[in-house]
């Protein structure tokens, strides 16, 4: 699904070629009454809150998890595959084991996945793309090239065979290959990011207060860090929230087809590929997992679309949800 | 511009070839191999097998293998399969129009679809219709998609019954029911379920790009020009702003062409369908090198064509990036 | 404007093309071949003949995925074999009881009949002259030579090419009578043509990697090949030339690709299929409660059970020394073996599909009685104390204190690796991980995909180099144990580079006795004699706990009701009496 993210490239050209210079200037000015603006238009997204609060209630219970009675990984084999009772609220697997308690856990495992490759990808983008912007020449030349490069990789088929190698290698035994599809996942969704912070950087370097900085004798690092970054930072933040969601849909769906996560650390993805065989005579095996990812990821989006409303000014004037 | 575009053309040389290295790799690191089928067996012993390795020319250093690869790949030979000794051109060609069959239907229906209620969506903003679109179209981004699968196969073909034949209202899997095979409407039956799971999303996506393509575009100033002269409020829209709001549709179309090969691997895996998604899935499980390679190259190729191609719209559409 | 226009035409364009290709239909290719030279197409409508009715009907076969190949030659896939038997025949066959019955041979060759020497180093099969191939042409001894020239053929990529390595000649004295001549008594010499006869027609024996034959074979049997839509179906049809009159009484087998498991049960239960193959077992109350679907079981040939490697592990020596420092221990091993309740697994996860096993003698006329151990996890805690394991600090782990080979300090913490998706084999591992907490033995458990953990010697693969802990996956012998004995329990068969890495002797288990006692049974003709001394190494096997046995499982497969004449058999794939089913309406 990484086409999206060129057209949204294009999409933010046009916008960058017909755009005046006055949200880059309200930035450079008084910053402390900015995050209390942009604090202010996020409460007004009413979508955004919702979502903010389903996110908070499922962290909130996964974090409490261990308060819970039952131990995800319990077997039991004389109450399996109940329905939801008062016993068990969401009944039991096949080997017995709570699937409330399975889903608070897997929901652990699931949303630290996403947000460590979100924030991975987001820190190697944003310094190829920084690099990139700021350098020009030679070296943009190069790390565009290396961008080329890993989108015109197939991504699904790519993390498929990677998933592949990684399952029957030592280091699948470690958490079930946490680390490694982590790392995997975000080598494969840096590319918007970089592309992003690079744009960002193009058209902001040639501004006057960079140069500014720069007759001032401010060293590059800190034309970097200070001047540029900050003015990168909204779109960067809005990507993050939208990588989040990406990556816990795809590390499900890698753990649906039995390359992501292996058991038995539970995921909603590799819940949902057990629940497969006995999905239509017992069908909250199936119905229960993927129900949370879908109100993980839609609360993520909702608040994703709240935090580019809230950063990007020019959205005041439409106050519609952009893509 | 032809510069430009010529530039572009040379620079997917190199790219192709990396990648093709880079896959290359990735599989020989791959533990576990196309022989291991028979590991189990006491009756083949590890003369037989080296043997067989000889002749699949598996014990060569990778990179001699790499170059016969090429070799053969430069006469269009893409070698037999390790499983099935079939040529994989061949098993290739068996799986193509089944999956060309689903996604390009999937895909009309999505533009059917999408363009007229992203279109609609946008001229009557904050409508009620326009809320129950984007909540609608979030949420089908949101959705797991194997999971939105699943989930129609508990429902149609499970739970619900189609009321004269007593049997499940929509089937759970294959191409077309046996001895119908060239019966259009049962292999619209079939396809209803697959295609329902894929343009969810894809319909969800167009949607709301087009949906905010058109608010830019109506918020122009040339468009409130055109009002202003007086013009009717439909014509308006379907002659100038139409327009110019598809044009970033249609690059996102040309991006979505390999899709359209690719095939949707959750979709083909669930509902027992033979195309090249579940071609590559089986492949990586068999350990099958020469499809795999196959697939992800011919992938790979499609993907730069289609950046070609969008970057070439894009450039022809809008003058100022042609001079710029 | 010019540009507005251009757009406008490449988009209804595109729209143009995604029509035309929706209007193209999937192709169906891999019909029958130009190479069958049947003048008539098979027939699905009936041609009486002579007051014998005309075969009729379809039976649909369930199956999760395709074939590799349909040369028996190329391939050891279960799958494949029951396909291929429906069409391709042997000469001899054994019958649901375990007696050779004879097939394209006109009857068995014993030392009785004379057709065997005294030493058992000739064999003279006699074939039936009645027989035709699909194609009306006869079936001759040449068929036979044919068959052996491509099985034995090093570079024709056959998998079976050391099935006759004991093989001198396979020489064609008439047109019917064939003789085989081996450097030595071959105990499974019945079974030299198992999987069936080639005919000659098929190709160059040095090119059969290259066949037609493989994706549209052609046999002697009661189905000939008709078309094969890869990812979808197989269809055989009755073979008109069949030697049997009125038989077969079906006109179409149609092999269906159903990868989910769930469609197939809906489908059985539709109605829109009548057999599923290996039906998990957790779907027997599903079949319980239809009446129209009975299972059909047997004993099966599989055993699941755990390998524990009794050498050092990633020392880079393959070989059975030094001592696996927590596994080298023999009392460390039984006292695995006590706290695990297979009985419970057995009944309560396995819900009785499965019979629990003692030795890998546990079915047919080899069956021994090896009496089981009890579940007695305090014992088995006692054993560990007095090894030398205790749980010092209170995890709930052992850590060595005074063991046998492992330094003080190392944690009771064993690696368990199986094969993915197979169910009951990942739940069989969870349970025995947490039954084995109980007694303070920690088990990792991770599962890698079955060609990496079944990878070759040249693969440097883990279980071929002794670089495991535990292993647990299902294997078994055939109706003739011997190979498989020998191969997994003499100390010879340990892979190392002296051997060239050959042998199943994965545990690296010596015992001189069991050495002599496969020995011996590999030059023993009678089969009571033999038995007695497989019943011998039976217990000595059981008492190494080297394997740690778990269960069989049945085979067998799901059948509609409609269908009947059919046997589950042990030893032969589901279509070996296929000439014999009827279908009702």
């Amino acid at each position: 699904m990484l086409w999206w993210t060129r057209a949204f490239d294009m999409g933010k050209n046009i916008k960058t070629l017909s755009s005046d210079d006055t949200n880059i200037k309200s930035v450079r000015s008084n910053s402390g009454s900015i995050s209390a603006m942009t604090w202010r238009r996020f409460l007004r997204h009413r979508l955004a809150l919702l979502g903010m609060c389903v996110l908070l209630i499922i962290l909130l219970t996964s974090l409490l998890a261990s308060y819970y009675r039952y131990d995800p990984e319990s077997i039991n084999l004389k109450e399996k595959l109940q329905s939801p009772s008062l016993n068990h609220p969401l009944g039991t697997d096949d080997l017995g084991r709570d699937m409330l308690a399975r889903l608070l856990y897997g929901g652990r495992v699931s949303i630290s996945v996403g947000l460590a490759v979100s924030a991975l990808s987001l820190l190697l983008g944003t310094l190829i793309g920084a690099l990139a912007g700021f350098y020009g020449g030679t070296i943009d030349n190069l790390l565009m090239r290396l961008t080329d490069i890993f989108l015109s990789f197939p991504s699904l088929f790519v993390l498929i065979l990677i998933g592949a190698m990684i399952r029957d290698t030592p280091l699948a035994k470690y958490q079930g290959g946490l680390f490694t599809i982590i790392m995997v996942i975000a080598l494969l969704s840096w590319m918007t990011t970089a592309r992003l912070v690079r744009a960002t950087f193009l058209s902001v370097r040639e501004m006057e207060f960079v140069q500014a900085a720069r007759t001032l004798g401010a060293t590059n690092l800190r034309l970097i860090l200070v001047h540029l970054l900050p003015n990168s930072l909204g779109p960067i933040i809005v990507q993050g929230a939208l990588s989040t969601a990406y990556a816990i849909l795809t590390e499900s769906g890698l753990s649906f087809l039995g390359f992501g996560i292996q058991p038995p650390t539970p995921t909603w993805g590799n819940m949902l590929k057990d629940a497969q065989t006995y999905m239509t005579r017992y069908p909250w095996l199936a119905i229960f997992p993927g129900l949370m990812i879908f109100f993980v990821v839609i609360s993520v989006n909702f608040v994703g679309d709240g935090l580019r409303d809230a950063l990007d000014p020019r959205s005041i004037q439409s106050q519609s949800t952009n893509t | 511009m032809g510069n430009y575009l010529a530039r572009r053309s040379l620079q997917a040389i190199p790219l192709l070839i990396i990648i093709s290295m880079v896959v290359f790799a990735l599989l020989q690191a791959t533990p576990g191999g196309p022989l291991a089928r028979f590991e189990n067996d006491p009756t083949i012993n590890e003369a037989d097998l080296k043997a067989l390795r000889q002749k699949y020319g598996l014990d060569d250093p990778i990179p001699v293998r790499y170059l016969k690869w090429v070799g053969s790949l430069v006469r269009l030979d893409f070698g037999n399969s390790y499983i099935t000794q079939q040529p994989v051109l061949e098993i290739i060609g068996e799986r193509l129009p089944n999956t060309l069959r689903l996604m390009a239907t999937a895909f009309i229906v999505t533009l059917l679809l999408s363009i007229p209620i992203g279109i609609i969506s946008a001229i009557k903003q904050y409508s009620i219709f326009d809320h129950v679109v984007t909540s609608i179209a979030f949420a089908g981004q949101s959705i797991p998609i194997f999971w939105f699968g699943l989930l129609l196969i508990i429902v149609f073909y499970s739970k619900l019954k189609s009321p004269w034949s007593g049997g499940p209202l929509f089937p759970a899997g294959g191409i077309y029911s046996l001895d119908q095979q060239g019966n259009f409407w049962d292999g619209l039956w079939h396809m209803f379920l697959p295609i329902t799971m894929l343009s969810l999303a894809w319909i969800s996506w167009y949607t709301r790009f087009l949906r905010s393509s058109m608010l830019e575009t109506i918020n122009q100033d040339y468009i409130r020009t055109a009002r202003a002269k007086g013009l009717r409020e439909i014509w308006t829209i379907l002659k100038h702003a139409f327009p110019n709001a598809v044009i970033p549709l249609i690059t996102l179309i040309a991006l979505d062409l390999p899709t359209l090969f690719a095939g949707a691997v959750y979709t083909e895996t669930i509902f027992s369908w033979p195309g090249m998604g579940r071609l590559f899935f089986q492949s990586a499980m068999r350990r099958d090198y020469p499809v795999l390679m196959a697939v992800v190259m011919i992938t790979a190729v499609l993907i730069v064509f289609s950046n070609l191609l969008a970057d070439f719209v894009y450039a022809l559409v809008d003058p100022r990036i042609r001079y710029g | 404007m010019f540009q507005k226009r251009s757009i406008q035409t490449l988009f209804y364009l595109i729209i143009a093309l995604s029509l035309a290709l929706t209007a193209c239909g999937p192709a169906a290719t891999s019909t029958a071949p130009p190479a069958q030279p049947t003048k008539a197409p098979p027939s699905t409508e009936p041609t009486a003949t002579e007051g014998v009715p005309a075969p009729s009907g379809r039976v649909v076969i369930l199956v999760s995925e395709d074939p590799d190949t349909l040369n028996p030659y190329l391939t050891t896939a279960l799958l494949a074999s029951q396909i291929y038997t429906a069409v391709t025949e042997p000469l001899v066959q054994p019958d649901q009881n375990g007696e050779y019955q004879p097939v394209l041979a006109e009857r068995v060759p014993t030392t009785k009949n004379g057709d065997v020497s005294a030493d058992g180093t000739e064999v003279t099969w006699h074939l039936r002259k009645d027989v035709v191939w699909s194609d009306n042409t006869p079936f001759t001894a040449a068929d036979v030579v044919f068959t052996y020239k491509a099985a034995s053929n090093a570079d024709s990529g056959s998998v079976r090419s050391s099935a006759f390595s004991k093989v001198v000649s396979v020489e064609a004295v008439d047109d019917y009578t064939v003789v085989v001549k081996y450097s030595e008594f071959n105990s499974s010499f019945l079974d030299q043509f198992q999987w069936g006869i080639l005919p000659s027609s098929a190709g160059d024996p040095a090119d059969m990697l290259n066949w037609d034959f493989n994706r549209h074979p052609m046999g002697t049997g009661p189905f000939m090949f008709k078309e094969w839509v890869t990812g979808d179906h197989l269809t055989l049809a009755a073979n008109p030339n069949y030697r049997e009159q009125g038989k077969p009484a079906i006109a179409e087998l149609v092999f269906q690709v159903v990868p989910s498991e769930e469609v197939r049960v809906q489908m059985m239960q539709q109605g829109d299929a009548q057999i599923m193959m290996w039906p998990g077992s957790n779907l027997r109350d599903v079949w319980e409660a239809d009446p129209n679907i009975q299972l059909e079981l047997v004993p099966g040939i599989y055993i699941l059970r755990m390998f524990l490697n009794l050498s050092m592990p990633n020392d880079g020596d393959p070989g059975p020394t030094p001592p696996h420092p927590i596994l080298g221990d023999e009392n460390v091993r039984k006292a695995i073996a006590l706290g695990i309740d297979v009985n419970s697994i057995v009944n309560d996860l396995a819900l009785g599909r499965v019979t629990r096993v003692t030795s890998p003698f546990a079915l047919g006329w080899y069956k021994c009685d090896v009496p089981p151990d009890p579940y007695d996890p305090e014992t088995a805690k006692a054993m560990l104390e007095k090894a030398g394991w205790v749980d010092t600090n209170g995890d709930g782990i052992r850590e060595a204190h005074g063991a046998k080979y492992a330094p003080d300090g190392t944690k009771l913490s064993l690696s368990m690796v199986g094969y993915t998706d197979f169910k009951l084999l990942e739940q069989t591992e969870l349970v025995m991980a947490d039954m084995l907490k109980e007694i303070g033995v920690d088990l990792q458990v991770s599962n890698v995909e079955m060609s990496v953990l079944f990878g070759s010697w040249a693969d440097k693969a883990p279980r071929k180099m002794g670089d495991f802990d535990i292993l647990v996956y299902d294997t078994g012998a055939g109706i003739n144990p011997q190979t498989h004995i020998a191969d997994y329990f003499l100390s010879t068969n340990i892979p190392t580079d002296a051997n060239g890495g050959t042998g199943a002797n994965y545990t690296r288990w010596v015992n001189p006795q069991a050495d002599d006692l496969i020995n011996q049974a590999g030059r023993t003709p009678d089969l009571a004699d033999r038995k007695a001394l497989y019943c011998q190494l039976g217990q000595i096997i059981h008492d190494s706990y080297s394997q740690i046995f778990l269960y069989q499982f049945q085979e067998g497969h799901a059948f509609s009701t409609r269908i009947s004449g059919n046997q589950v058999s042990t030893w032969a794939p589901l279509t070996w009496d296929v000439e014999n089913w009827t279908l009702a309406p």
